[in-house]
C-alpha cells in the first residue's frame, strides 16, 4: 500500500473510532486492512486506539460544515428521523460510503450527498441533488487562458429543478435561520408540495438560486457546455426566441458585467 | 553522525533586511550556498486569516508598540480566503513577511496544480515574502477543500519523503521561492523512521532548508517517552532557517496523555530546550516566529522576553 492509502486509512480511523479499534486490534473484517503490508499492520496496531480519539469534536466539526452546505436535506432528515436525527447524521462516519470516498481521494460532499440520496424520498434526492450543485459551483475556481468563446463565470449555473423545489427551499431557509442545527430538533416540515413531473429553471450565482426565465435558461445553458459557446451560437439560441443579433449581444455584456458570464 | 559547528555569532543578531531580492533561486547553487541569500528577518509573530476579528492579536499595534517583537509577519495563507485585511495593512506598510501555507500536501502531486500555483504566485507578488514554509503534511483529504483542514503528520517512510521532496521542488521551481518544510504537530505517527529522520531526508533530497517547530518536535518527543533533544544532534541543523516556538495544553483523553498545539503562550520546558539547542547551532538560522496570534499583547510579553534572552548571545539582542 503506497504512503497515500495508509494516510488514507488513518483518516478514516480518526473519524470512525470503531474502525479504528477494528483496525488496531487487527480485525480482518476491513476493506482497508486487507491491502495493508505487514510492516504497515504492525506500524498501526503498534499505535494507541485513544490517539485517535484525542479529538473529540472533529466528526460533529466536520458534519457541521456539511451541515452549512445541505441545510434543507439535512432538515429533510430530521423531519423524517425525528429526534435521533442527529446519531443518524453522524452514521455517516461508519457509511461504506464515507469510508470508500476518503480512500478514493474524493470529495466529502459529493460522498455526502449521494450518502443523503440513498434514503427512499424524492424530495430528498432532488434537495440533495440541488444542495449539492450549489456546493461544487462554490468550489469552482476561475481558470487562467483568454478565450474567444463566451462562458459561465466560476460559480454560475444553470439547474432544471421540479417544479415547487424552489420556494419549498426558500421556505425551509427561512425557518432554519443562521443557527441550523439549532433550528433541528424539533422540526416541521413545510405544507409545499413539490411537483416531480414540472420543471422549473433557476440561476445559481454566489450561492444563491434564483428562478431564470426559459429564453435566458436556453441562453446560459449554451454558454455552460464544455468549451462555452460562440456569439453566433447564442444568436441562433436567440433566434429562438425572436431575439435578435443585437439584443443577444447586448444581453451577453450586461451579463457580463454582471459576473454571470465570462 | 553530523558535526555540528560552534555558533560564534548569534546569526539573529543583524536588524531585518527590507527590500530585499526573493522571487529568484539560482539552480546551480545548493541550498547551503543559496542561504546566503536569504534575509535576516529577526523575530516575528504569525497570523491566519480573520485571526484578529477573532480575538487575537492585533499586529500592526504590537509591531508598533515593540518593534523588537514583530520585525516580520508569517502570514498563514489559504489560498480559497485570500489576504485578510491586516495581512494586506502589513504588506500596505511595506514590511516583510513569510508566506505560510496552510493548504496544500506537499507529497500529493494532484495537489499541486497549475491553478493553485498560479494562485500562490498571485498571492506572493502581493506579499513578496522572503519564502514559503509550512506544515509538510496532510492539510486535507481528499480534493483540496475549504471546510476540510485537519493536519496530520506525514507517513514517516523513505518512500513519503520522496515524494514530499519532490513536491518541495516542484513548489520551489514554480515559484521561485525557497520552500521550507514544517514538521507538523499529532498525536498519531505512523511509520519506519523517527520524525527528525524523516525531514532530514526530505531537506537532503529536496535539497531544501527546514522550518523547525520546537514546540511540534517537543509533543512528537513526548509522545514517544523521549527526551526533547533526542536526534537532534544528528539533525542537519545548518538547514533550519527559521524556529517556531508556541505554547501547548497538556490534556488527557481515556488516560492517554497529549499536548494540544493551542498555540497559547505557556511555552513547555521541554520547547524551550529545543528552542535554546537549536538557536546555538543552527548557523544559518534567518527567523524566530512566537505563535502567540490567538493572545492579546500583554500576555505574550513574557514569552518574547525568553525568546530574547536565548537569542542575545553575548549581550546583544538584533543590535
Amino acid at each position: 500500500m503506497s504512503h497515500h492509502q495508509l494516510q488514507r486509512v488513518i483518516v478514516r480511523m480518526l473519524h470512525d473510532q470503531a474502525f479504528a479499534r477494528a483496525m488496531i486490534a487487527g480485525r480482518s473484517d476491513t476493506v482497508a486492512q486487507a491491502a495493508l503490508s505487514d510492516a504497515e499492520r504492525g506500524w498501526l496496531q503498534a499505535a494507541d486506539p485513544r490517539a485517535f480519539a484525542v479529538d473529540t469534536y472533529r466528526t460533529s466539526r466536520l458534519l457541521k460544515a456539511l451541515i452549512d452546505e445541505f441545510p434543507c436535506s439535512v432538515a429533510r432528515v430530521a423531519s423524517l428521523s425525528g429526534s435521533s436525527w442527529r446519531q443518524g447524521l453522524h452514521d455517516f462516519f461508519s457509511s461504506t460510503g464515507f469510508h470508500v470516498g476518503i480512500q478514493r481521494r474524493g470529495r466529502l460532499v459529493e460522498s455526502f450527498a449521494a450518502w443523503l440520496a440513498e434514503r427512499d424520498d424524492q424530495v430528498l434526492s432532488a434537495l440533495v441533488a440541488l444542495e449539492l450543485s450549489v456546493a461544487l459551483l462554490a468550489r469552482q475556481r476561475s481558470s487562467a487562458g483568454p478565450g474567444t468563446s463566451v462562458k459561465l463565470a466560476a460559480g454560475v449555473g444553470v439547474l432544471a429543478l421540479p417544479g415547487g423545489l424552489l420556494s419549498l427551499v426558500h421556505a425551509v431557509r427561512a425557518q432554519l435561520g443562521d443557527d441550523v442545527i439549532g433550528a433541528l430538533d424539533g422540526y416541521r416540515w413545510p405544507p409545499h408540495q413539490v411537483r416531480m413531473a414540472e420543471q422549473e429553471r433557476v440561476l445559481v450565482v454566489a450561492g444563491a438560486v434564483e428562478p431564470l426565465g426559459g429564453p435566458l435558461f436556453d441562453l446560459l445553458s449554451c454558454c455552460g457546455a464544455p468549451g462555452g459557446a460562440t456569439l453566433q451560437q447564442l444568436i441562433e439560441v436567440g433566434a429562438r426566441h425572436e431575439a435578435t443579433a443585437e439584443d443577444v449581444a447586448e444581453i451577453v455584456d450586461e451579463l457580463r458585467q454582471d459576473g454571470v458570464l465570462r | 553522525m553530523i558535526e555540528i559547528a560552534p555558533v560564534v555569532v548569534n546569526p539573529l543578531r543583524v536588524r531585518p533586511v527590507v527590500g530585499y531580492q526573493s522571487g529568484v533561486i539560482d539552480r546551480r547553487q545548493s541550498f547551503l550556498e543559496r542561504v546566503v541569500a536569504l534575509p535576516r528577518l529577526g523575530v516575528g509573530v504569525s497570523t491566519e486569516y480573520g485571526a484578529q476579528l477573532a480575538g487575537g492579536l492585533d499586529v500592526m499595534d504590537l509591531a508598533e508598540s515593540a518593534p523588537d517583537h514583530v520585525q516580520f509577519l508569517e502570514v498563514g495563507v489559504e489560498i480559497a480566503k485570500g489576504l485578510d485585511a491586516d495581512a494586506l495593512a502589513w504588506i500596505d506598510a511595506g514590511r516583510p513577511t513569510t508566506y505560510h501555507f496552510l493548504d496544500v500536501n506537499l507529497d500529493e502531486p494532484d495537489d499541486l496544480g497549475p491553478d493553485w500555483l498560479r494562485e500562490v504566485a498571485e498571492v506572493c507578488r502581493q506579499l513578496k515574502p522572503a519564502w514559503l514554509c509550512g506544515d509538510a503534511g496532510m492539510w486535507h483529504f481528499g480534493p483540496r477543500d475549504r471546510n476540510h483542514m485537519l493536519l496530520l503528520p506525514p507517513i514517516l517512510t523513505r518512500e513519503s519523503a520522496t515524494d514530499m521532496a519532490v513536491g518541495i521542488r516542484r513548489l520551489r521551481d514554480a515559484t521561485g521561492y525557497e520552500v521550507l518544510p514544517e514538521n507538523p504537530p499529532g498525536q498519531v505517527f505512523i511509520g519506519d523512521m523517527t520524525l527528525l529522520e524523516f525531514f532530514a531526508e526530505v531537506c537532503e533530497r529536496a535539497d531544501t532548508g527546514m522550518l523547525l517547530d520546537c514546540a511540534h518536535l517537543a509533543i512528537y518527543q513526548h509522545l514517544h517517552g523521549r527526551s526533547p533533544l533526542e536526534g537532534l544532534d544528528r539533525f542537519p541543523l545548518e538547514r533550519v532557517v527559521e524556529l517556531h516556538v508556541a505554547g501547548g495544553t497538556h490534556r488527557e483523553h481515556d488516560g492517554f496523555a497529549w499536548i494540544d498545539d493551542d498555540h497559547t503562550t505557556a511555552v513547555s520546558a521541554e520547547t524551550w530546550a529545543i528552542f535554546d539547542f537549536a538557536v546555538k547551532h543552527a548557523t544559518n538560522l534567518k527567523a524566530v516566529v512566537f505563535e502567540c496570534e490567538r493572545n492579546q499583547a500583554a500576555a505574550t510579553e513574557a514569552g518574547f522576553a525568553r525568546l530574547a534572552e536565548t537569542l542575545a548571545v553575548d549581550g546583544h539582542m538584533h543590535s
